[in-house]
């Protein structure tokens, strides 16, 4: 059977495009410095409960700092955020104005309100040593 | 490094996808062969550099595939994008110049998505670095 040079192209370029993301999912684990059994970086974090200031800030440090601060606050790019010592002021100028090289500026981005559920969700990570009780989907949705 | 690595495929796919789309439409065909010409090559160093890019991207995150919030909407476009301009840069090489017109038009539809897929990815990863 003669294929038409359309057709190979689709097949060869299918296959190419499969290829490329198998192989970046697989170098993506290659640099994974966790090991395969460590929890779950956010089955390591206690949500807040539904409702609360600090289940607000939850939600908010997921969609806006999780990537930096890691999925459960203990710190990636940016410093673990248990056990911080710094004023509510302190914090809010941080998260508002950021820190010149180190950290991007949220002032446009979130509002008074929600700068103050972050500093809620902040402060609960102070005594949360125990480990999750629903599911994080749970608590998104 | 990330930063810096991602906006020669980004740039090159704009690049490729804008001049086919004028190759496509162009009545002349040797200024059409001409404007396909540009798209053939920038769309093969797009698909070049970008192994590059994922590669620091995937450095950057610690091997995170997905991710939560902002990563996460950053990958959810990326990842097509990157599948399919590899995919389609396969393609315009199998065929080169021999591609029919409605073959053209079916890639220029999806070049378009890759395009719109590199756009929202390079989007939700400024929002990454920027913040706001």
């Amino acid at each position: 059977m003669k294929l038409s040079l359309t057709l190979k192209g689709i097949i060869l370029g299918s296959f190419a495009g499969l290829a490329a993301i198998g192989i970046a999912f697989a170098a993506g684990e290659m640099f994974q410095a966790k090991p395969a059994t460590a929890p779950r970086a956010e089955e390591a974090l206690v949500i807040p409960p539904a409702g609360t200031p600090a289940n607000q800030g939850y939600k908010l440090f997921m969609n806006n700092c999780a990537h930096c601060h890691g999925a459960d606050a203990t710190g990636d790019e940016g410093p673990d955020l248990h056990g911080v010592t710094k004023s509510d002021a302190r914090i809010a100028d941080m998260i508002k104005h950021g820190v010149k090289g180190e950290m991007p500026r949220f002032d446009r981005k979130l509002s008074d309100a929600d700068v103050q559920a972050l500093i809620a969700f902040i402060h609960s990570l102070q005594d949360s040593n125990t480990h999750l009780s629903q599911p994080v989907s749970a608590c998104l949705q | 490094m990330h930063g810096g690595a991602t906006h020669f495929p980004f740039a090159l796919l704009m690049v490729s996808v804008a001049f086919d789309h004028a190759g496509f439409w162009w009545r002349s065909e040797p200024r059409r062969r001409e404007l396909h010409a540009v798209g053939f090559y920038s769309l093969l160093l797009a698909a070049a550099a970008s192994p590059f890019a994922v590669l620091s991207g995937l450095a950057l995150s610690k091997g995170t595939i997905m991710g939560t919030g902002a990563l996460r909407l950053h990958h959810l476009f990326i990842w097509p994008a990157f599948s399919l301009l590899i995919g389609l840069a396969v393609w315009r090489l199998v065929v080169r110049e021999h591609a029919s017109s409605r073959a053209s038009g079916y890639y220029l539809v999806l070049a378009t998505i890759a395009a719109a897929a590199m756009m929202g990815a390079g989007y939700w990863g400024g929002e990454m670095i920027i913040g706001k």
